[in-house]
């Protein structure tokens, strides 16, 4: 599998505060989910907002496969609520540059991939939580990404919808899709991941770095293996 | 119980003030007994008279006139400026310490200037509705403008959208209540500055008329031109709202 990504010796500091990163390497491989695991605070979200160019870091780089189009996806939907679900993705396929000729099309195929066929036209309010997310991640998907980043983007949903969001995300992994899930979540962490990424301290730290088989998501000795990573991540026994 | 039975006891019940009020009217009327308070009948003939053969549909119409010249001026002058405000750096952001010197100073102020520049009549009156109908407009247009919910603009960001699309497709739509509410309240202010601008600088209109009744003695005359004032301005106020709620069907503070 190659790199769709390489941080190199990243460092950030918000202006006149502790860094959160200094020199964190990590690099980011094509078809797989990689969750950064950490406690809050403890610059996660950060990374994420840096790989995908969001913020720009102090020091060091973050290397791009050529041409490498990475859509993200939040804690909240973040929908436009004067626009219907398709005007949503509507607007990232206009910020994409995508003739308004092939956008109806795009909406429709990423639509379903999310399982919202029939909601094109639903104005934001009247979506559920789970849906509304279902609608940002289509929103992501929309402009065929080969990196999707995601910000805890179960946070707000109730377990049952969190669980089979997670399956459906690890579903629309393949060989062209890629995709780095920041999270606080130990179980959510070991039954979803490829590869966990563990955090913490300040300046934040690698505390582990490891694949998991297919057998092995989900199961007890990765999760307790996870949880020992975050106390020495620092957490302590909150988790 | 069915929804139509609940209601109407509560719509009922809606109308117990302004029947207690037109009842303690008619009471303090007929206890003072004197022209200078006359009662709800004679208000009400009153009303008729000036509706039926007096100049009352010429003098609204002066008014509302006035109202729709100044409160067009006032978006033209107060949005554009207010954008500036909002999105064209410090020195434009300035302009915000210029407006807040002039909010206070009531729009009835600016009357005899308005006389001195520009004399008694339409041209006056049209002034001061613009003075004081821009105060909103602009206050509103230069807040909505500024403050986007900085969610949306960083998901417009990671999604790439350019100068433009933030613009014309994120801050003006995310802008649009609060532009809305600006002009609202600018036609509240422009209908309340007419009034009190043709009271003092005007040939014609509504307040110039309550002005000229109060020379004639016609107290009731007075009190039924102030009721039209009340009920035109009510009317105007549930008109935007309703043209608001229709184009701006989003929840407030939805994201």
């Amino acid at each position: 599998m190659s790199a769709l990504l390489r941080a190199q010796a990243l460092s950030f500091a918000h202006p006149g505060q502790a860094p959160l990163l200094e020199a964190f390497d990590l690099e980011v491989r094509a078809g797989a989910l990689l969750v950064l695991l950490g406690p809050s605070g403890c610059g996660k979200s950060t990374l994420l907002r840096l790989l995908g160019g969001l913020v720009a870091p102090t020091a060091g780089a973050v290397e791009r496969y050529p041409r490498l189009r990475v859509a993200m996806v939040f804690q909240e939907p973040r929908l436009l609520p004067w626009r219907s679900v398709a005007g949503n993705l509507d607007f990232a396929l206009e910020a994409a540059g995508l003739p308004r000729s092939a956008r109806p099309a795009r909406i429709e195929a990423a639509l379903a991939r999310v399982g919202l066929q029939g909601h094109a036209a639903a104005a934001p309010h009247t979506l559920s939580g789970g849906m509304a997310q279902r609608a940002a991640l289509a929103r992501a998907l929309c402009v065929e990404p080969d990196l999707l980043l995601l910000d805890e983007p179960f946070a707000a949903l109730d377990p049952l919808r969190r669980e089979a969001l997670g399956a459906h995300l690890r579903g629309l992994l393949g060989p062209g899709l890629g995709m780095v899930l920041v999270s606080h979540d130990v179980h959510e962490a070991a039954a979803l991941a490829d590869r966990v990424v563990v955090l913490g301290g300040a300046p934040a730290q690698l505390r582990l770095d490891r694949a998991l088989a297919p057998e092995e998501r989900g199961s007890p000795a990765v999760v307790a293996a996870l949880r020992a990573a975050l106390r020495s991540a620092g957490a302590g026994g909150a988790v | 119980m069915s929804a139509a039975a609940g209601r109407l006891p509560a719509r009922g019940a809606a109308l117990v003030a302004p029947i207690a009020a037109l009842a303690l009217w008619a009471l303090l009327a007929a206890v003072w007994s004197s022209p200078r308070l006359p009662g709800p009948l004679a208000v009400a003939i009153a009303l008729a008279e000036a509706a039926l053969n007096g100049p009352l549909w010429a003098d609204l119409g002066a008014s509302l006139s006035r109202v729709g010249r100044g409160w067009a001026l006032a978006a033209a002058v107060g949005l554009p400026l207010g954008a500036a405000a909002a999105l064209g750096g410090p020195l434009f952001g300035g302009l915000r310490l210029v407006a807040g010197a002039l909010r206070p100073v009531p729009p009835i102020a600016w009357v005899p200037l308005a006389i001195l520049w520009l004399g008694l009549g339409d041209h006056g009156a049209t002034f001061i509705v613009a003075i004081g109908a821009s105060a909103p407009i602009f206050a509103q247009a230069s807040w909505g403008l500024a403050r986007c919910p900085p969610q949306l603009l960083e998901m417009a960001h990671a999604v790439g959208a350019g100068r433009r699309q933030v613009l014309l497709g994120l801050r003006l739509p995310a802008a649009l209540p609060a532009l809305s509410a600006g002009l609202r309240t600018g036609l509240g202010v422009a209908w309340t500055s007419v009034i009190a601008a043709e009271l003092l600088g005007a040939q014609s209109g509504l307040g110039y008329r309550i002005g000229a009744l109060r020379l004639g003695l016609d107290v009731p005359g007075v009190i039924a031109h102030m009721l039209v004032i009340g009920a035109v301005g009510a009317l105007m106020d549930r008109a935007v709202a309703v043209a608001e709620a229709r184009l701006l069907r989003w929840p407030a503070g939805a994201a």
